[in-house]
C-alpha cells in the first residue's frame, strides 16, 4: 500500500472519529450538569475533543503524502500555468 | 477622555494602517518577493472565517443558548480533517482551469455553462446580503455604544438622537470606498491580491489579540480565573443551562449547524476566494489543515466565560449580549480595552466585507454582467479598444451596489435579529452550492441540468422557509404568511412545510431545501446524458490530480488565429502592459519569435484563453477567444471520438504488447521443444543404428560360421564344435540383446509386467551373486561380499533387481583390471532405503559421462573404434528398473580409479508401518 492511500485512510477515519465526537450522541454522554476542576463537563470535553482532532490532524499533514503524488507530471501544470508568467 | 473624535481617529488611522499594509505587499508582489507566500499568513487570510459574527455574536448566542455557538467551528474543523482529499483537490482544479470564483469553479465544472454561473452569482449576492448586513450592524452598533462612554446604553434604549446621523450607512460607504480600493485598483490577470491578502491576515491577528485581551480581562480580572467564574454562575439555574448541549432539547439544530458549516467554509464566496483562488503554494494547505482550527478553538476558547461574565454583571438585562464583548470593559472604566475590543471588532467586520465584496463584485462581473453585455451585439463590445476600464467599473458599481443591498437589508429588516441568525441565513443560502461543488469533483456523471435544476429548488425553498419568513417577521409581509401559511394553506407554512413540524426552523429548511437541491441534482444527472463538454470538463476536474499539462487542451482548438489578434483581444481585457509581458513570457519559455510568426497555434489560443478566463471567467473567455480564432473549433463529439480512438488504440497496443510476450515466451518454448526433439530424433537414429549394427554383428558370425560347417563337411569334430559353440553363443547373445531391446521398449512405454512383492534382499542379492559367479570362474577377478546380517524388506521386482545386480556386477568384471582385478559389492541400511553399491578398481568414469551412461548405447569408449562391451542396453535397463522402484541409480569415481555403481530402493512401507506399529 503506498502512502498517499495510507493519508486518505487516515483522513477519512479522522474525519468520521471528528463527526461522532462533535455530535451526539456521544456529546450526550457529557451534557449533564457535573464540572470538572470547577468547570463544565460539556466545555471542558468540547474543546478537549477539538484540540485532539487539531492534534491529530496536524500529525497526519506532517507525515501525509503529496496529493495526487502517483502522477508526478500533475505538479507541473500549476507550473505551466500562463498566471505565473503573466501576472 | 474616550470622546467621539478618538475613537473616530483612531479607526481611521487603523483602517489607514490597513491599507499602508495593503500597499506594501502589492508592492512587495510587484518586485516578486511575495510577502503573502508561506503557510502562517495563508492560514489568518482563512481566519476571514471569523467576522463580527464570532467576535459579537457568539457571546450573544452563547447567553442565550449555551454551547449552541460552538458547531460554526467544529464543523469547518471537519471540513479541514478532509483537507488532504477535499481542498487540495478543489485548489488543484482551481489553478488548472484559472477560476477566479466559485461561480466560475461551478460554471466551468459543468461544461464552461454561463447560465449555471449566473445563478450561482444571483444566490450568492442574495445569500451573502444578509451576511454583510450583520457586520454593518455590528460595527455601527458597536460604535454607537462605544460612543455613548462612559454610560453602557443600547442603541435602541437611547432617548436623544444618535450622535453620527445613520451610523450603518456611513460604515456600508466607508467599507465600499474601502473594498474599491483594496480589491479593484486594477485588473489582475490572475485574480490575485497579494495586499489585501495581506492585510486580511494582519487583521485576524488584531481580532484574535483584542478578543483573547477581552476574555483574560473577563475571566482573570472580573473573576478569579476560570473555575470561579463557572461556579458563580452555577449558582443561577438560568445560567447553568447554559452549560450544557442542546439544553433546550434541540440537538437536531446542533446537527444542523454542524452541517451548515462544514459546508460554509468551502462554499462561502470569500472562503472561496481566499483558500482557493488567492492560494499561491497548495503546499501552504499542509500547515494551514490544523493551524486554522487550531485558530478557531483559541478564538472561542473565552466566548462562555465573556458570556457568563456578562450575563453576571449586567444581570437586569438591560444590555444586549451581542455588545457584551464591548460593552464589559466599558462597564469597568477599561478605556484602552474597550478601544482595542472595538478596533478588533471593526477588524473583524472589515474584513469579511472586503473580501466578501470583492469576491461578490468578480462574480457579478465575470458571471453576470460581462456575459451579457458580451452577448449584447448592438453594444459591439466586442469591436472595442481597451476594456479593462469597463470592467474596473462595473466592479466598482457592484461593490457599492452589494453594499448598498447590505445596508437596506440591515436597515429594514435586520434590526430585530441578532447577529448570528442572520449569519445562518447567509450559512443555509450558500449551503446549497455544496451538492453542485462537492458533486462535481468527485462525480463524473453529475450533468448541468442536474446542477442547474438543484440549485434552483434549493434556493427556492431557502427563499420560502427562511428570507420570507424573516421579511415576515419584520413587518414587511403579514405575519399570517407563517402562521397560518400564504392564503391561510396550513399545508404551505414556511416553518412546517407540508405539515413537517417539530423542528426548528433553521434544521426545517436545510432539510427540505437539500431534498430539493440533491434530489434534482443526482435525479437529473442520473436521467440526462451530458453534453461532451460537460464530458470532457467532469473528466478535467475529477481526475485533475491524474490529468497532464496544459498541452491536454490543445486539441480543441484546430484553426488558428493570427498572433495579432489575439494579442489585441487580450490587451482590451488584460491591459496592454501585461499582455507584452505575458506574451513576452509565453515565447521566452517556449524559444518562439513572435515578431515573424504569425499564425498562433492551438497552445496560443489556448493559452490566450486562460489567461482571460482569469479575467473575464472562462465561459466568457470562450466566447471571446472564439470570436477571434478563424478555424473552427473541434467539435466536442469529435474530440471525444478522437479521445475514444486513442484510448482504445492504447489498449489494443497494450494488448499487443502483452500478446507479443506471450508469443516470445511460447517461442522459446518451442525451440526448447524443437531442441529436445531434435535430440530425441538424432537418439533415434543412433539407437536404430546402433540397433542394427548389434544385431548384425552376432548375425553376420553366426551365418558366416554356419557357411563354415555347410560348406566343409570335412572338419574336424573339435573345430566343427568350436564353431558350433561360437554359434551358441551368438545366438545366445542375440536373444538377450533383442530381449533387452523389448524390455526396454516395454517399460518405456510402461507395459512392462511387474510382479511386485515383498521380498528379503539379502536373498536376492546371494542369488544374483550366485547366478554371476561364471563370470568369475573365466576371469581372474575377486569378489568381495559384504553384507549385514539384516537388511529390511523391499516391495520390487525380485527378477527385476537381480537383473540390476547382475548387471552390475557383470560391468564392474567387464572392466576391472586385469590381472588382479576385484569387485566388491557392499548394502548398507539407511533410514527409509537401503543403499547396495558394486565397486571395481576399473579405470572409473569420467566425470562428464557419469549421467550419459545411463542412457541407451552410451558406452564409454576410450577410442571411437574400440569394440563395445556388451549392448549398451544394460544400464539404461537398470535406470528404469530402479525408478520404478522408486530410488535412485548413480555413478561414483574418484581420481584413484575404480568406479562406484550404487542405487537404493525404498524399504517396504507395510514394513516400515509395521515396525512403527511395534
Amino acid at each position: 500500500m503506498n502512502r498517499a492511500s495510507i493519508t486518505r485512510e487516515r483522513s477519512v477515519a479522522l474525519l468520521i472519529a471528528g463527526l461522532l465526537l462533535f455530535n451526539p450522541p456521544l456529546l450526550l454522554v457529557f451534557a449533564g450538569d457535573s464540572s470538572l476542576f470547577g468547570a463544565p463537563l460539556s466545555f471542558l470535553y468540547l474543546f478537549a475533543a477539538w484540540a485532539g482532532v487539531i492534534l491529530l490532524v496536524a500529525v497526519i499533514a506532517r507525515r501525509s503524502a503529496p496529493p495526487g503524488e502517483a502522477d508526478p507530471q500533475s505538479r507541473q501544470q500549476a507550473a505551466n500555468d500562463p498566471g505565473q508568467s503573466g501576472g | 477622555m474616550l470622546q467621539s473624535w478618538v475613537i473616530l481617529l483612531v479607526s481611521l488611522g487603523y483602517l489607514g494602517l490597513l491599507f499602508a499594509i495593503a500597499y506594501y505587499g502589492d508592492k512587495r508582489a510587484d518586485a516578486r518577493r511575495s510577502l503573502i507566500n508561506n503557510p502562517y499568513i495563508y492560514t489568518l487570510s482563512i481566519a476571514v472565517y471569523a467576522t463580527s459574527w464570532t467576535f459579537y455574536g457568539s457571546v450573544g448566542r452563547a447567553a442565550s443558548s449555551g454551547l449552541d455557538f460552538l458547531p460554526i467551528y467544529l464543523g469547518p474543523t471537519l471540513t479541514f480533517v478532509a483537507w488532504w482529499f477535499l481542498l487540495t483537490k478543489i485548489i488543484r482544479i482551481t489553478k488548472a482551469n484559472r477560476i477566479t470564483s466559485i461561480a466560475d469553479f461551478i460554471a466551468s465544472r459543468y461544461g464552461k455553462s454561463t447560465m449555471l454561473g449566473g445563478l450561482v452569482t444571483v444566490i450568492a449576492v442574495v445569500g451573502i446580503t444578509p451576511y454583510i448586513a450583520l457586520q454593518l450592524k455590528a460595527v455601527s452598533t458597536s460604535l454607537t455604544v462605544l460612543m455613548q462612554y462612559p454610560s453602557v446604553v443600547m442603541p435602541s434604549a437611547m432617548v436623544d438622537a444618535p450622535v453620527i446621523p445613520d451610523t450603518a450607512l456611513m460604515v456600508a460607504m466607508a467599507m465600499a470606498v474601502f473594498a474599491i480600493l483594496f480589491g479593484t485598483r486594477h485588473i489582475d490577470a490572475s485574480e490575485h491580491h497579494e495586499g489585501m491578502v495581506a492585510a486580511i491576515a494582519f487583521e485576524s491577528i488584531v481580532k484574535l489579540i483584542a478578543f483573547l485581551a477581552v476574555g483574560l480581562f473577563v475571566t482573570f480580572t472580573l473573576h478569579d480565573g476560570f473555575g470561579d467564574l463557572f461556579r458563580k454562575a452555577a449558582q443561577d439555574p438560568e445560567l447553568t443551562k447554559l452549560f450544557t448541549v442542546g439544553a433546550d432539547g434541540s440537538y437536531g439544530q446542533w446537527i444542523t449547524l454542524t452541517v451548515l458549516s462544514m459546508a460554509a467554509i468551502i462554499c462561502l464566496p470569500r472562503q472561496f476566494h481566499v483558500a482557493a483562488v488567492e492560494n499561491v503554494d497548495e503546499g501552504h494547505l499542509k500547515k494551514a489543515a490544523w493551524l486554522f482550527p487550531l485558530y478557531l478553538l483559541l478564538i472561542n476558547i473565552f466566548v462562555l466565560p465573556i458570556a457568563l461574565g456578562g450575563l453576571l454583571y449586567f444581570s437586569n438585562g438591560s444590555v444586549d449580549a451581542d455588545t457584551f464583548v464591548l460593552t464589559l470593559p466599558m462597564a469597568e472604566q477599561r478605556e484602552g480595552l474597550a478601544l482595542l475590543a472595538f478596533i478588533g471588532g471593526l477588524s473583524a467586520a472589515t474584513g469579511m466585507v472586503i473580501v466578501a465584496a470583492i469576491a461578490l463584485s468578480t462574480m457579478v462581473c465575470n458571471d453576470l454582467v460581462m456575459p451579457v453585455l458580451l452577448r449584447l451585439t448592438w453594444l459591439r463590445l466586442t469591436e472595442r479598444g481597451d476594456l479593462t476600464g469597463l470592467l474596473l467599473a462595473v466592479r466598482r458599481g457592484s461593490i457599492i451596489l452589494i453594499l448598498l443591498m447590505a445596508y437596506g437589508y440591515f436597515h429594514f429588516i435586520g434590526e430585530s435579529y441578532t447577529l448570528v441568525t442572520i449569519g445562518l441565513l447567509s450559512f443555509a443560502a450558500v449551503a446549497q452550492f455544496a451538492p453542485a461543488m462537492i458533486g462535481g469533483i468527485f462525480w463524473k456523471g453529475a450533468t448541468a441540468a442536474g446542477a442547474f435544476v438543484g440549485l434552483c429548488a434549493g434556493f427556492v425553498v431557502w427563499v420560502y422557509t427562511l428570507l420570507l419568513p424573516s421579511f415576515a417577521l419584520s413587518g414587511w409581509l403579514p405575519v399570517s404568511f407563517i402562521e397560518e401559511g400564504p392564503f391561510g394553506i396550513a399545508l404551505l407554512k414556511p416553518y412546517a412545510l407540508f405539515g413537517l413540524a417539530g423542528f426548528d426552523y433553521l434544521s426545517h429548511s436545510l432539510f427540505w431545501s437539500m431534498l430539493a437541491n440533491i434530489g434534482a441534482y443526482a435525479g437529473l444527472s442520473l436521467v440526462r446524458r451530458q453534453s461532451a463538454l460537460e464530458r470532457v470538463q467532469a473528466t478535467r476536474f475529477v481526475d485533475v490530480f491524474r490529468l497532464t499539462g496544459a498541452s491536454g487542451e490543445s486539441a480543441f482548438w484546430r484553426g488558428s488565429a493570427t498572433v495579432k489578434d489575439l494579442r489585441d483581444l487580450l490587451a482590451r481585457f488584460v491591459g496592454k502592459r501585461r499582455t507584452d509581458r505575458a506574451l513576452s513570457a509565453y515565447a521566452g519559455a517556449r524559444g518562439l519569435n513572435f515578431g515573424k510568426q504569425r499564425e498562433a497555434d492551438s497552445e496560443l489560443v489556448n493559452f490566450a484563453e486562460r489567461l482571460l478566463a482569469g479575467v473575464i471567467g472562462s465561459a466568457s473567455a470562450r466566447v471571446m477567444v472564439g470570436s477571434v480564432a478563424k478555424g473552427e473549433v473541434v467539435g466536442m463529439e469529435e474530440v471525444l471520438a478522437i479521445l475514444h480512438e486513442t484510448s482504445e488504440v492504447i489498449e489494443y497496443s497494450h494488448r499487443v504488447e502483452q500478446k507479443s510476450r506471450e508469443l516470445e515466451i511460447a517461442t522459446t518454448e518451442l525451440r526448447a521443444a524443437n531442441d529436445r526433439l531434435k535430440e530425441l530424433d538424432r537418439l533415434k537414429d543412433d539407437f536404430l543404428s546402433t540397433i542394427s549394427h548389434e544385431l548384425r554383428t552376432p548375425l553376420t558370425s553366426i551365418r558366416s560360421f554356419s557357411e563354415i560347417l555347410f560348406d566343409r563337411p570335412e572338419l574336424d569334430d573339435d573345430q566343427r564344435a568350436e564353431f558350433l559353440g561360437i554359434i551358441i553363443r551368438e545366438s545366445e547373445r542375440l536373444t538377450r540383446l533383442i530381449d533387452q531391446i523389448l524390455d526396454l521398449a516395454r517399460m518405456e512405454a510402461g507395459h512392462m509386467d511387474w510382479r511386485m512383492a515383498d521380498i528379503d534382499p539379502r536373498a536376492t542379492i546371494e542369488e544374483a551373486v550366485a547366478a554371476s559367479r561364471g563370470l568369475f570362474a573365466e576371469n581372474p577377478t575377486r569378489l568381495d561380499i559384504d553384507l549385514p546380517d539384516e537388511l529390511p524388506v523391499v516391495h520390487v521386482d525380485r527378477d527385476r533387481l537381480m537383473q540390476v545386480i547382475v548387471n552390475l556386477i557383470s560391468n564392474a568384471v567387464k572392466f576391472c583390471d586385469r590381472p588382479d582385478g576385484w569387485v566388491r559389492l557392499t548394502a548398507e541400511v539407511r533410514p527409509a532405503f537401503i543403499q547396495i553399491t558394486v565397486a571395481d578398481n576399473g579405470p572409473g568414469v569420467p566425470e562428464e559421462a557419469r549421467e550419459v551412461i545411463f542412457e541407451r548405447f552410451r558406452q564409454v569408449r576410450e577410442t571411437l573404434t574400440q569394440k563395445p562391451h556388451g549392448t549398451g542396453l544394460g544400464l539404461a535397463i537398470c535406470r528404469q528398473i530402479i525408478d520404478f522402484f522408486g530410488g535412485r541409480i548413480w555413478v561414483e569415481s574418484d581420481t584413484s580409479g575404480g568406479a562406484r555403481f550404487s542405487f537404493t530402493i525404498p524399504t517396504s512401507v507395510r514394513m516400515a508401518m509395521a515396525e512403527g506399529a511395534e
